[in-house]
C-alpha cells in the first residue's frame, strides 16, 4: 500500500473507530477534557500540602501536564491492544496492513492529547506564568511520546495475540507505572537510590520534565536534555517495530 | 501466470493448545504434556491459475477453501511451499469485515472502498454507481447497522465489483458472498461477474452454490482434505463434484 493511500485509509479508519467508541455518548469529546481535569483536581486536593510537591508554582498545572501525558501513554497502549484483539474479522478477511490497526488508536489518542494540551496552554496563560518561548521545543515532546506509545503498542499488540494474560499484566504495570512516573511529584524528592534509578530509567520521566519546561516554566533547554528525553522512546519504538515485524506473519494464525 | 502455489502447506496450532491462560501453559510445561499440537489444513497444494481465469473453488466444509483463499491473499503465511501472486489482491472473504456499523452507508462506502484500494476521488465518482447497484441510493444516510444482513451484503459486494470494474486489482477473492441476498441482486452480480473482469483479472470464488459457479466461472478447483483433488473446466469438475 502506497504511503499516501495508507494515510487516507488511516484517517478514515481512525474516524470510524472514534465514532464507534463515542457512539451513544452524550458528552463525547468533553469527556476527554473532564477526565484529566477531574483527576488533576483529586490529586491536587489530596497532595497540595504534601512535602513531595516540591516548590512548584502552579502545582495544579504541574499535575495536569503529568496527567495528560501519562494518560496518553496508558490509554494508547491499553486501547490499542484491546482494539487489535477485537479486529479479528478485519485481520482474517482483508489485506489491510496490521500496522494500521495499531496506528488508528494512537491517532485517536493523539488528537485527544492535542485538545488537552490546548487546555493546558489556555490555563497556563490565564492562571499560570504565561506562554514561554520554550514552547517551540514542545513538538519534540510530542514526537518522543508518540514514539514511546507507538513502540509499546506495537510490542503489546504483537504479543497479546499469543498471550492473552498480557493485557491483565499491562493493566497492573500501568498502575505501578503511575507511581514510578513523576506525575504529581518532582523526581528530586525521591532522593538517591533504587527509586531514583527507576525514575531515571523511565522514559516518561524525562518527557514529562521537558513537557513542563516547555509548557509551563520556560528556561533554556539544552540539546543534552532533548537527547536524554528521546533516547528511551527511540529504543522502545525500535523494540516495538522489531517484535511486531518478527511476529506479524503468525498473528492471523493465532488471533 | 498470475497465481502460482507450489507445495503449499498450512498448519494451525490446535485450539486446545493455543491461547490458554498463562498458568495453564506453565502447568502443561511442568507436567511434560506436549506443549503445541498442530492440525494440517493445507497439505501440499499445487495450483497455477493463468491470467483472466474465473475459478470456482468447491469442497466440503473444512476442506481448506477459505484457508487457501487467505494464503493467496497473503493473510496467512504458509508453513512450507511457495506462493507467487503477480499483481494486487482484493478480497471479500467476509462481508463487511472492517465496516463501521455505526456510520452511515455513504461513509462506509468511502471506508470500505479505501480498504479495497480506491482513493477519495475515485470513490466520489463511483459513489452513485455503487449505491445504485446495491439498490441503496435512498439509504445513503442510514446507519449500516440498521440495514438487514442482505442489504449489507449488497453494499459490500457492490464496492468490490466497482473495484473490479475500475481495474484497481488483479486478483479477486470471494467467499460465499451471495448468502442472504435476493434474486434480482444475484442476477445483477452474475451479470457483472461475467462482464466486469478484464482479460487479465483473476476471480477466485469459493461457494456451495454450484449453479452460480457454473454460470460465472470458466474453471473449477475441487479442494478435499487440504489438497487439490481436481482442477479443470468448470462444467466437468463441478459435475464430478456433484456426483460425489
Amino acid at each position: 500500500m502506497k504511503w499516501r493511500h495508507f494515510t487516507y485509509v488511516l484517517v478514515l479508519a481512525t474516524r470510524a473507530t472514534y465514532l464507534a467508541q463515542e457512539k451513544n455518548s452524550a458528552l463525547g469529546l468533553v469527556w476527554h477534557l473532564l477526565n484529566p481535569l477531574v483527576m488533576t483536581a483529586v490529586l491536587f486536593v489530596v497532595f497540595r500540602n504534601a512535602p513531595f510537591r516540591g516548590d512548584n508554582p502552579n502545582y495544579e498545572l504541574f499535575i495536569l501536564v503529568g496527567v495528560v501525558h501519562f494518560n496518553f501513554f496508558i490509554n494508547t497502549t491499553t486501547r490499542s491492544a484491546a482494539n487489535f484483539l477485537m479486529s479479528r474479522s478485519l485481520i482474517l478477511n482483508t489485506t489491510v496492513p496490521l500496522e494500521l490497526l495499531v496506528l488508528r488508536q494512537s491517532s485517536i489518542e493523539g488528537l485527544t492529547l492535542l485538545i488537552e494540551v490546548m487546555l493546558v496552554l489556555v490555563l497556563s496563560a490565564v492562571i499560570g506564568t504565561g506562554l514561554k518561548s520554550a514552547l517551540a521545543v514542545y513538538p519534540v515532546v510530542l514526537l518522543g511520546l508518540l514514539a514511546l506509545s507507538l513502540g509499546a503498542s506495537l510490542f503489546l499488540c504483537a504479543l497479546v495475540v499469543f498471550l492473552s494474560d498480557l493485557s491483565y499484566l499491562w493493566n497492573v504495570f500501568g498502575r505501578i507505572l503511575f507511581f514510578v512516573t513523576p506525575v504529581f511529584f518532582t523526581p528530586e524528592v525521591v532522593g538517591v537510590g533504587f527509586a531514583r534509578l527507576l525514575l531515571a530509567l523511565n522514559p516518561l520521566t524525562h518527557l514529562l520534565e521537558l513537557a513542563r519546561k516547555t509548557l509551563l516554566y520556560g528556561g533554556s533547554i539544552s540539546l543534552g536534555e532533548i537527547g536524554i528525553a528521546l533516547v528511551g522512546p527511540v529504543l522502545v519504538f525500535a523494540l516495538g517495530v522489531f517484535v511486531f515485524r518478527a511476529t506479524r506473519a503468525r498473528i492471523p494464525d493465532y488471533i | 501466470m498470475a497465481v502460482r502455489l507450489k507445495g503449499v502447506k498450512k498448519n494451525f496450532v490446535s485450539t486446545t493448545s493455543s491461547r490458554r491462560p498463562l498458568y495453564r501453559q506453565l502447568l502443561s510445561l511442568r507436567s511434560g504434556e506436549e506443549r503445541v499440537k498442530y492440525r494440517t489444513v493445507l497439505n501440499g497444494v499445487d495450483l497455477e491459475i493463468p491470467d483472466g481465469c474465473r475459478v470456482a473453488l468447491v469442497g466440503s466444509n473444512g476442506a481448506g477453501k477459505s484457508t487457501l483463499l487467505r494464503v493467496i491473499a497473503g493473510i496467512y503465511t504458509p508453513n512450507d511451499g511457495e506462493v507467487q501472486i503477480d499483481g494486487r489482491v482484493c478480497c471479500f472473504l467476509e462481508p463487511g469485515a472492517g465496516a463501521a456499523p455505526a456510520l452511515p452507508v455513504r461513509d462506509n462506502v468511502f471506508l470500505y472502498s479505501a480498504f479495497a484500494g480506491l482513493g477519495y476521488r475515485e470513490t466520489r465518482r463511483s459513489l452513485d454507481r455503487i449505491l445504485e447497484f446495491s439498490s441503496l441510493a435512498d439509504q445513503a444516510y442510514t446507519w449500516v447497522e440498521h440495514l438487514s444482513f442482505g442489504m449489507q451484503q449488497r453494499l459490500f459486494m457492490a464496492i468490490q465489483l466497482e473495484v473490479m470494474r475500475l481495474g484497481r486489482a488483479d486478483v479477486f477473492l470471494f467467499d460465499e458472498f451471495l448468502m442472504g441476498v435476493d434474486k434480482p441482486f444475484r442476477a445483477r452480480v452474475q451479470d457483472a461477474l461475467t462482464r466486469f473482469p478484464s482479460s487479465g483479472q483473476i476471480v477466485l470464488h469459493a461457494s456451495h452454490d454450484l449453479d452460480l459457479m457454473e454460470r460465472t466461472c470458466d474453471f473449477a478447483v475441487h479442494v478435499d482434505s487440504g489438497r487439490i483433488r481436481r482442477f479443470g473446466k468448470a462444467g466437468e469438475v463441478l459435475n464430478r463434484y456433484r456426483n460425489g
